[in-house]
């Protein structure tokens, strides 16, 4: 899953910097909600108040929700009911089987590609 | 501002995204749209007080209708990390580990309920979480919740798709309706008749319309029966007095079709037809008219 995506990255960049990091921003996200969600299930305001919280990744909390229904329609999460001391009862999302492989896998080639940017961004040259 | 008015911005919001979303595909733009609500509503019941400065403030940090509609649609459109030539590894493991699972469950299933055929329990009427305990104590462990708005106060289940007491076969998904609570009749009155009957159509509600000679070019609201506010199961009629200066095609009678009678009479009488009554009791879908 994570080969595909950083793959598919070099295949969309036409040299502009705003638009490959915007693109960067719309892959990531996903798996910075499956990392969330490994830590523990949360309830969909819980969830969107961390990623905004982290910064910079996440223009608004609305535009979360296109993205939670769609990993859901994949089978990456689920959700589930639980009633909350006050208020209304609460939409959570745990991650399934699938979203533990999909993380990892994204996780081990994420790594590698973060260390050879940072190297080469660096300016030292591969060492 | 009132309760009400309050309600009536979250509803344009609403509205508005509903609107926005209208090039995805009618499942996934209902889940979004059902979400979003959800997070308003929790949103909401932690803000220090309820003033429109809040609401407001809450609805700028969700984002506008468009942001999301767009960012729904890129992702819709170009899925990042989804191609191709992995599918058949991923799809010959899914498959592997569904058998897995299944066989997993049956166990599970003989382990604990002593049958292999869980039976369904009755859990209408039960809080969310009482009504899933009583069906991983029948056996039961594939289970979908769907929620709707209704007169059933707020987190409690409802409606089911399987009977009490029938077999539920492993890997049948049951699915639990919880009550979102009633619809409460959002303010209409200013608004043109389509702005109205989407707002209405957004909350599950139903619209019949009296109209009458106006000075407003486009048919405007200018009445609504119940009142704003009034809290109402989905499905029920929201009658709006309307005011035009065109007049409606002479001979082409309004749709009237399951309205309540007396929304029925004064919609066809404000279209300028006399209108005779017969009860008769008869099943549903013999309705007709003349």
């Amino acid at each position: 899953m994570g080969t595909g995506l950083l793959a598919s990255m070099w295949y969309m960049v036409s040299g502009s910097a705003p638009k490959v990091l915007s693109q960067m921003r719309r892959g990531a996200i996903e798996f910075c909600v499956l990392a969330l969600l490994q830590e523990s299930d949360m309830y969909g305001f819980e969830l969107t108040r961390k990623l905004t919280d982290a910064g910079g990744l996440v223009t608004s909390e609305g535009t979360v929700y296109p993205l939670l229904t769609r990993i859901r329609q994949e089978g990456l999460v689920e959700t589930f009911w639980e009633e909350s001391p006050q208020g209304p009862p609460r939409r959570y999302y745990r991650l399934t089987g699938e979203g533990v492989r999909a993380l990892e896998a994204f996780r081990v080639q994420w790594k590698s590609f973060r260390d050879a940017v940072d190297q080469l961004m660096e300016g030292g040259g591969v060492q | 501002m009132t309760m009400t008015e309050l309600d009536g911005i979250i509803d344009t919001y609403l509205s508005r995204l509903d609107t926005a979303l209208a090039p995805l595909s009618t499942s996934r733009r209902a889940q979004i749209v059902t979400e979003i609500a959800e997070h308003i509503n929790e949103g909401r019941a932690n803000l220090p007080t309820q003033s429109e400065t809040e609401i407001r403030g809450l609805l700028e940090r969700i984002g506008s209708p468009n942001d999301i509609a767009e960012s729904a649609i890129a992702d819709e459109v170009a899925p990042l990390g989804r191609r191709g030539t992995r599918r058949p590894l991923v799809a010959t493991v899914a498959i592997v580990l569904a058998i897995v699972l299944v066989a997993g469950d049956l166990v599970a299933y003989w382990a604990e309920s002593g049958s292999s055929t869980p039976s369904m329990p009755n859990v209408i009427g039960l809080q969310v979480k009482a009504a899933q305990r009583s069906l991983i104590a029948a056996g039961i462990a594939h289970w979908s919740l769907t929620s709707e708005s209704s007169l059933e106060p707020a987190g409690i289940v409802f409606l089911t798709n399987a009977k009490v007491g029938a077999t539920v076969k492993p890997g049948q998904s049951v699915n639990l309706v919880i009550s979102s609570g009633p619809s409460a009749v959002p303010e209409l009155v200013g608004l043109t008749q389509d702005e109205a009957a989407h707002r209405l159509r957004v909350l599950g509600l139903r619209l019949a319309i009296v109209r009458e000679v106006g000075p407003h070019t486009a048919a405007t609201v200018i009445g609504e029966q119940p009142g704003v506010g009034t809290r109402l199961e989905k499905q029920s009629w929201v009658q709006i007095a309307v005011s035009s200066a065109t007049r409606p095609t002479p001979g082409t009678p309004p749709q009237v079709l399951l309205m309540p009678a007396k929304f029925a009479i004064a919609e066809l009488r404000s279209f300028g037809f006399s209108v005779g009554v017969r009860y008769t009791t008869t099943p549903l879908h013999g309705l007709g008219r003349r």
